[in-house]
């Protein structure tokens, strides 16, 4: 038995253009008609397929927004393009309903309820108002998805009218799909009035009419979409593949000031992207989220944000956090008014299988995404790992670089016993008594252990000793034979 | 009037073996043997003031020291060395065993050090340099974030942080994000924080002696150890030309442990 959820996007539109519309009188225009309205301008008398006119007589102060059929249709392609993260059979089907068959994703995401929580937050991620269905059947869900709930306005009944669109069993799923209205199948609809008369107002009583005089009186389609809605013939669809390259890209509605609401738009991108990436089978290593602003007399660059993971991921989550901390230090010079993400360099991953015993540890992916993580928010000069170079004078030979600059860690030269700090610069010391002064008198233990090198450039000529103080702080001290035997302070065992 | 006795036989027993209640009960003249995982020290009269016989890994190990430099990362430097996981089994076993195994992959995180760390000394010890990495933060708040994040990732192997000025909300954020894993984690402060409680189960004071460090164990899951642990730090100790009178009275001052030894 397979799986479906189905995820009926409401108001794709009205998200788009005027995401605040649970709290306005909103109004999608298409030609000078209503297309769709909010729940609060269907309280004042707003129907779908009024006019401007009478709209403005209901409800003055409901914001008018013209319909784009370029921004529907986009908002179901991000919608598309996200979901392909949980499986790759998906489908568009009518009434900006998209249907997922994810009967293989069970057990990698955790089970239905977790996927169908996943799926929920990335929709929530994407800005889209959506009524979601699971049921045994794809036909079966998008009837359960698309047919609205009877309005009695209390949270238990929505909560239960929500309960009701996920049936994982099939009698549960017949049950259900029996209650519904018959006019719900589309192939019924131009029968509605004779199926009123005849007194069959639900699909279970549909169901029970005689099949020969049914198909004689209506459609073959009624009778093909009730067997497929039942589970009786196999359904054949169409499945949505990812374009071959990935363009992200969000015109906002308003300017953007804040970085928190950047982010909270780029989400919306990343959830695309991942999307996008599952598709291709593919992870990205670097990104960029360019930052448009206005245009015109005001006109400036778009802001580039870099953002670079050291192994491939296409972890929403790991993305986002990596993102968030890039923001957390970028300054916005100027409104931002539009953003595009683009993937700029991907590559081929073959999925990791889970390890039955996973290493406590964690693996060097997890640590290399802690680093990244580190790296995104204190900058790159500021993570440092040894890049040792091959040299006898130590200042020469302990060189610090920048992580994944290069991964080449060179070699040490074998000496005498080495302090494990250096001084960035040597401190000159003072001589007392004939003993160089460290705040104490300084006792040499261990000497000399002369280092000469580089003469070509600024020879080293330094005699190294190893020398304590009262308290019994060891030091690791050098006399520049070049000036004049003076003490420096070079190093401490600490 | 009737005399309540409440010396019955199952109560002293109880009394004098709390364990068997409970792992993590301990009596308070006796150190804790609570359940963890502990790194070996290197230095057999320090495993024995400790509890567990070790440096307890996944908790906050706070070092107080007069300046910095006195030898704080060398008395860290066995645990560092070896295996932290090689280290935990023998800790557990109460046997000394030298066989760790020197490549633990994870990387060891050196966040705010006072000084630039000396690569060519690492590789004396034997620690593959490509494993440390150095983190020098703008201001503490990145320290301390880095410092959390590092350990609630729990997938490096030890992380020492150099912080003077801490708030106790910061010790506790730090306690709480060491737990999450098996981290050995040592902050390094002043000796002047030493006065004011924190939440760490192990606290010590270092002050420099001659060839090695006398440690205080200011705080540690037991009782309160009177007398420092002197620690040789250097095996070259040249005899010193001052004679040396200080440790006429160091005994192992503790009752032995609570609980049972695997042997």
């Amino acid at each position: 038995m397979r799986t479906w959820i189905a995820v009926h996007l409401l108001h794709p539109t009205l998200d788009t253009l005027c995401p605040d519309w649970r709290m306005l009188a909103a109004v999608v225009m298409d030609h000078d008609l209503v297309r769709v309205c909010s729940p609060l301008a269907w309280e004042t008398g707003v129907r779908p397929g009024m006019r401007a006119g009478g709209v403005n007589a209901l409800c003055p102060q409901a914001v008018l927004t013209q319909y784009d059929e370029h921004i529907h249709h986009s908002a179901m392609q991000a919608a598309a393009l996200a979901l392909l993260q949980y499986t790759p059979e998906l489908a568009l089907a009518e009434q900006d309903t998209l249907l997922l068959d994810v009967t293989g994703s069970l057990s990698l995401f955790g089970g239905i309820r977790r996927l169908y929580r996943r799926i929920q937050g990335t929709l929530q991620g994407l800005c889209l108002s959506a009524r979601y269905a699971i049921a045994a059947t794809a036909a079966g869900a998008w009837l359960l998805a698309t047919v609205p709930a009877v309005a009695t306005g209390t949270a238990a009944s929505v909560r239960v009218h929500a309960r009701r669109r996920r049936c994982l069993k099939r009698h549960t799923l017949f049950r259900h799909l029996d209650t519904l209205p018959a006019n719900a199948l589309p192939a019924a609809r131009p029968y509605g009035a004779w199926l009123d008369n005849i007194g069959c107002g639900t699909l279970g009583a549909l169901r029970q009419l005689p099949r020969a005089g049914l198909q004689r009186r209506t459609s073959k389609q009624l009778l093909q979409a009730l067997d497929a809605a039942y589970g009786k013939t196999p359904e054949i669809f169409e499945w949505i593949t990812a374009p071959l390259q990935f363009h992200g890209r969000i015109e906002l509605v308003e300017r953007i000031e804040s970085t928190e609401a950047v982010a909270r738009v780029a989400g919306r991108l990343v959830e695309q992207l991942c999307g996008w990436l599952a598709g291709h089978q593919q992870a990205v290593t670097q990104m960029a989220l360019l930052l448009e602003h206005e245009r015109g007399r005001h006109a400036r660059p778009p802001t580039p944000l870099a953002l670079a993971a050291s192994t491939p991921t296409r972890d929403p989550a790991h993305l986002m956090r990596l993102l968030q901390e890039h923001l957390h230090h970028l300054k916005l010079e100027a409104p931002v008014v539009a953003m595009t993400l683009e993937a700029r360099r991907v590559q081929d991953v073959a999925s990791v299988p889970d390890e039955l015993f996973p290493d406590p540890g964690g693996s060097p992916q997890d640590r290399q995404r802690v680093i990244d993580i580190i790296l995104a928010r204190l900058g790159h000069d500021r993570v440092l790992q040894p890049q040792p170079h091959a040299d006898h004078r130590p200042e020469m030979a302990n060189q610090w670089g920048a992580v994944g600059s290069s991964r080449i860690v060179g070699h040490t030269v074998q000496g005498g016993e080495r302090p494990c700090w250096l001084l960035e610069k040597p401190l000159p010391l003072a001589v007392r008594q004939n003993r160089p002064w460290y705040g104490t008198p300084l006792r040499i233990i261990h000497g000399p252990e002369r280092i000469e090198d580089g003469w070509w450039d600024g020879w080293t000529q330094r005699d190294y000793f190893l020398a304590e103080d009262e308290a019994g702080v060891r030091y690791w001290l050098f006399q520049d034979r070049r000036r004049e035997s003076r003490w420096f302070l070079h190093g401490i065992f600490g | 009037m009737m005399k309540t006795t409440v010396e019955t036989p199952g109560k002293r027993a109880v009394l004098e073996a709390p364990e068997r209640v409970h792992p993590s009960l301990w009596r308070a003249s006796q150190m804790a043997r609570a359940p963890g995982l502990y790194a070996h020290t290197g230095h057999p009269d320090i495993s024995a003031q400790l509890p567990g016989g070790g440096w307890p890994l996944g908790n906050l190990i706070e070092v107080m020291t007069p300046r910095a430099g006195i030898g704080e990362l060398q008395l860290f430097r066995p645990a560092l060395c070896g295996s932290t996981r090689a280290g935990l089994s023998s800790a557990l076993t109460g046997l000394a065993s030298s066989d760790t195994q020197p490549d633990d992959p994870r990387p060891i995180v050196l966040i705010q050090p006072p000084y630039v760390p000396h690569i060519c000394a690492w590789a004396q010890w034997e620690i593959n340099p490509a494993r440390l990495l150095w983190l020098s933060p703008r201001n503490s708040a990145d320290a301390l974030w880095a410092a959390e994040h590092i350990l609630n990732s729990g997938a490096f192997a030890a992380l020492v942080l150099w912080q003077h000025a801490l708030r106790d909300s910061a010790l506790r954020r730090l306690q709480l994000s060491a737990q999450k894993g098996d981290t050995l984690f040592v902050l390094v402060r002043g000796l002047s924080a030493a006065r004011q409680s924190s939440p760490a189960p192990l606290r010590l004071a270092l002050h420099p002696t001659h060839a090695g460090l006398l440690v205080h164990i200011i705080k540690r899951r037991g009782n309160v150890s009177e007398h420092p642990v002197q620690v040789a730090l250097y095996s070259d100790s040249v005899p010193s030309t001052e004679p040396h009178h200080a440790n006429m009275d160091r005994r192992p001052f503790t009752a032995p442990h609570a609980g049972h030894t695997v042997s």
